[in-house]
């Protein structure tokens, strides 16, 4: 807490800036003098993928002193940052032709590629989250939606009992029943921003409000309420599982990378004198 | 059913202190000394003193050995000897009795090798218990404990070995102890102890006690008199502003100090309740100590509790910030006035957040003993007259925060009336840097044997949250009336633990608790079935609640692992920390 985050990012920066620099004037340096660097930024890469792997091992032993867990995430994302910078010295700016090389750069691009958009994803959808609903715990949004279809059914059924007539209720079955029903509406809808699979409900709602007389009309701002908040919960759920699962992404394809890379030292180890 | 829509107003004695105590008990306390001496006629007729004893006192017997109080216990009544003897446990320096025989937990670290070996240690059943209470006394260092329910008490077994091994001195029949820390909610300053089988005490809360002082003047004397004695010259030396006087001169100031109980004692009753009403409303049960503009005539110094620091604006007040143990009120103003020819009133208004335990020193004592002594330099600045809103003490650590940001004044407001100023080691997450992950969750499971002991849900203003963890209070009233003393606050200004073994599962502090932050869980056994009373067949049930990883050598799990630094564990006596948090 005693260094503000912007000068942190600051000093973030101008490590990883710095050490590019660097790591571009020393390899500029060993090829004017025809020296082959693969090797050593080889075995450098593969030493940084390992500290990076180990953040998520750390994440099992909060309760040691080993430093906070935001300490280890800084290092771990200009330590990527780094690792880039360093792949691409690595492979010299030429894309490899082995199929074990290949795969090896994809499989470290997919990663870095991951790391960043998860990056992105956990700076940008938490202030989402809070602006609507606030903090909804991830794994009772499913009994959530339930007790609210349950509700929005009980108050259309008590609605022929209430007035006398079935038009709310008949309307709650044509129009709203699939959405209160309904798991999700993920990319088509909260992912992309789209409010299609909502205004049309809202529309039919006012449309429908001029058969209603003020008690119908009191039933039907209750059903509207629902959706409002059942659309919410679905919006919470779509995000929230991004943000679960974009680490389902990431840390496999981090230990596939680290052991593939082993893999590769290792051959390269093998056939040094060669 | 018919609805309740009229019903008796509820009285203060409408559920007495205990139901058992018989007309006859009553007769024969007011027959002892010193209660046959004390003139009844000065009580009001609504609160005669046979009301108080039938009422607000209860009868305890002990055997000898059976502990009445602990140090560092918080209670919120006062014991008068009846019969037999109780014997005091000097607080001196190695004198203290171990912990382990008080019934609390032994604050012990795990090594790093018992820290690491949890991660395939831990038990996968929820709420494992191996053990579910104090032993019958066979090892060293076990808990004794006598009694069912309500009525357990913990006891010492070596009674010739305490005294031998430490410093103790009795106190007899007719004779009151613990009535300080019940009427200053300070905790208890020694243990004591039965000294003899038969011993027969007289448990008075702290509302008869004060209604006895106030009505009895030998007794106001008297407590007073204690108070004068032990506390208070201890406590002005702790004060910031008094901290350079001599002994000589504390002493001229504490003749001049009086001391007030202002609110109700019992805010966490009634709070829940109170919380319901409008902003106004809770600000007129709130009661008034100084209002803004009046006269400056004394500094105000907060012993226990907590006060609120509001300025008027339109027709309603804005909390510009609060002020607990060892800060001040009123300051600024009388150095204000003390070098000024053009004098100030006070500058905003103080009530009782609940309750609040205050020292009031005279100016005329402020100017003689502080001011003048005071380089120009270290003196608060003075009140500019065009000043909209001035500050409060800043310089006595009092918390103030600058009007002009209203989003500060909506956090602390927010603080406020929700009585989250209580706690030392509030749990705050900001949602907007929140990704929900609950690393901070499963971190906290993984210190406490794969139970998580905070919920990540709570109150929030905008994105700010405060979780429901256990805030280890300064005011922990989840203490008050645990019958085996297992909530504990760990030695100091420690964390506020339990000891499992001792716990009975009464569920009084999770009762007490106003922020619902102690949960009441049915252990288990290795297999996964509930361990039951072998009488009652009922499963067995414990207190949990955060403990601040007291026994991980790492600190707060739940902090260490948030990777996104969107949860802090903070001592709200400082919001200002809050604050250079939330503006990173």
């Amino acid at each position: 807490m005693s260094m503000t985050r912007k000068r942190r990012r600051m000093l973030g920066i101008t490590t990883v800036f710095t050490f590019a620099v660097m790591l571009v004037l020393w390899q500029f340096d060993h090829v004017q003098r025809l020296e082959d660097t693969s090797l050593l930024t080889g075995y450098l890469l593969i030493t940084m993928v390992t500290v990076l792997a180990l953040f998520n091992l750390r994440k099992r032993f909060s309760f040691l002193p080993l430093g906070t867990a935001e300490g280890w995430l800084q290092v771990h994302i200009y330590l990527g940052c780094m690792a880039v910078f360093l792949f691409f010295m690595h492979i010299e700016l030429h894309w490899p032709t082995g199929v074990i090389e290949t795969l090896l750069a994809i499989l470290f691009l997919c990663v870095a590629v991951s790391g960043v958009l998860g990056l992105i994803l956990s700076r940008v959808i938490p202030s989402r989250l809070t602006a609507r609903g606030g903090n909804v715990d991830f794994e009772q949004i499913p009994e959530l939606r339930r007790k609210i279809k349950w509700k929005a059914e009980e108050i259309a059924a008590e609605s022929i009992k209430l007035t006398g007539k079935s038009t709310i209720a008949d309307f709650y079955v044509d129009r709203l029943q699939m959405f209160f029903i309904a798991s999700n509406y993920f990319f088509s809808k909260h992912i992309l921003g789209s409010k299609h699979h909502i205004e049309p409900l809202y529309t039919r709602i006012q449309a429908t409000r001029r058969y209603l007389n003020d008690e119908e009309n009191e039933i039907m701002n209750q059903l509207e309420s629902l959706l409002s908040e059942k659309d919410m919960l679905d919006f919470q759920h779509s995000w929230q599982w991004v943000l679960k699962v974009w680490l389902f992404l990431h840390i496999p394809l981090s230990s596939a990378l680290l052991v593939l890379g082993s893999f590769h030292g290792l051959l390269a180890f093998h056939f040094l004198g060669d | 059913m018919s609805e309740l829509t009229h019903s008796e107003r509820p009285q203060r004695w409408d559920v007495p202190f205990d139901e058992d105590m018989t007309l006859a008990d009553v007769d024969q306390v007011l027959a002892a000394k010193p209660f046959c001496d004390i003139d009844q006629s000065r009580f009001p007729q609504a609160i005669p003193l046979r009301g108080i004893i039938e009422n607000e006192a209860r009868i305890l017997k002990y055997r000898a050995g059976d502990l009445v109080v602990r140090q560092g216990d918080y209670g919120n009544s006062a014991f008068f000897v009846i019969k037999g003897r109780v014997r005091v446990v000097v607080p001196l320096p190695n004198n203290e009795l171990p912990e382990s025989v008080l019934g609390r937990k032994l604050s012990k670290s795990k090594s790093v090798w018992e820290s690491i070996a949890q991660v395939w240690k831990n038990p996968v059943v929820a709420e494992f218990r191996a053990k579910v209470q104090a032993s019958s006394g066979q090892g060293e260092g076990d808990v004794l404990a006598r009694g069912e329910g309500e009525n357990t008490t913990v006891f010492l077994q070596d009674i010739p070995g305490v005294i031998k091994n430490h410093e103790t001195v009795t106190i007899a029949q007719g004779e009151f102890f613990g009535e300080i820390a019940a009427l200053g909610r300070t905790p208890r300053t020694a243990t004591i102890f039965a000294d003899e089988d038969g011993t027969e005490l007289l448990e008075i809360k702290w509302q008869g006690l004060r209604d006895i002082r106030l009505f009895t003047p030998s007794i106001k004397q008297h407590i007073d008199k204690l108070y004068r004695q032990r506390s208070l010259n201890v406590q002005l030396g702790a004060t910031a502003i008094f901290a350079h006087l001599n002994e000589a001169e504390l002493q001229q100031v504490a003749n001049r100090t009086e001391f007030h109980s202002i609110g109700s004692f019992d805010w966490h009753a009634s709070y829940k309740k109170i919380s319901q009403k409008s902003a106004a409303e809770r600000l007129d049960d709130e009661s008034l100590i100084y209002e803004e503009g009046g006269y400056p005539d004394s500094l105000v110094i907060i012993r226990a509790g907590f006060a609120r620091v509001s300025v008027l604006k339109g027709n309603g007040h804005r909390t510009v910030g609060y002020i607990s143990k060892g800060q001040s009120f009123g300051f600024r103003e009388i150095a204000h006035n003390w070098r000024s020819e053009e004098p100030v009133t006070y500058q905003h208004s103080l009530r009782a957040l609940g309750y609040v335990d205050i020292l009031v020193v005279p100016s005329d004592i402020i100017q003689q003993y502080v001011l003048e002594k005071m380089s120009p330099t270290d003196l608060p600045a003075q009140f500019e007259m065009e000043e909209d809103q001035p500050g409060i003490d800043e310089n006595m650590d009092a918390v103030a925060l600058s009007s002009e940001h209203l989003s500060k004044t909506d956090v602390i407001e927010f603080m406020v009336e929700n009585r989250y100023i209580n706690g030392t080691a509030t749990m705050i997450v900001d949602l907007d840097r929140c990704t929900r992950c609950d690393d901070c969750v499963r971190a906290c499971a993984s210190a406490h044997g794969n139970n998580p002991r905070f919920v990540r849900q709570g109150k929030h203003i905008s994105n700010l949250m405060v979780a429901h963890a256990c805030m280890h209070c300064q005011d922990p009233v989840c203490m008050i009336g645990c019958p085996t003393g297992a909530i504990h606050r760990q030695t100091g200004e420690g964390q506020v633990v339990i000891n499992d073994l001792t716990c009975i599962g009464c569920s009084t502090c999770a009762n007490s608790c106003p922020y619902e932050n102690i949960r009441m869980v049915e252990v288990r056994s290795e297999q996964g079935a509930y361990i039951r009373d072998q009488d009652s067949q009922k499963p067995i049930v414990k207190a949990t609640k955060c403990d601040l990883c007291a026994e991980q050598i790492g600190g707060p799990a739940c902090q260490n692992a948030c990777p996104h630094g969107a949860l802090v564990r903070l001592d709200m006596k400082n919001p200002e920390r809050l604050m250079d948090w939330i503006s990173q």
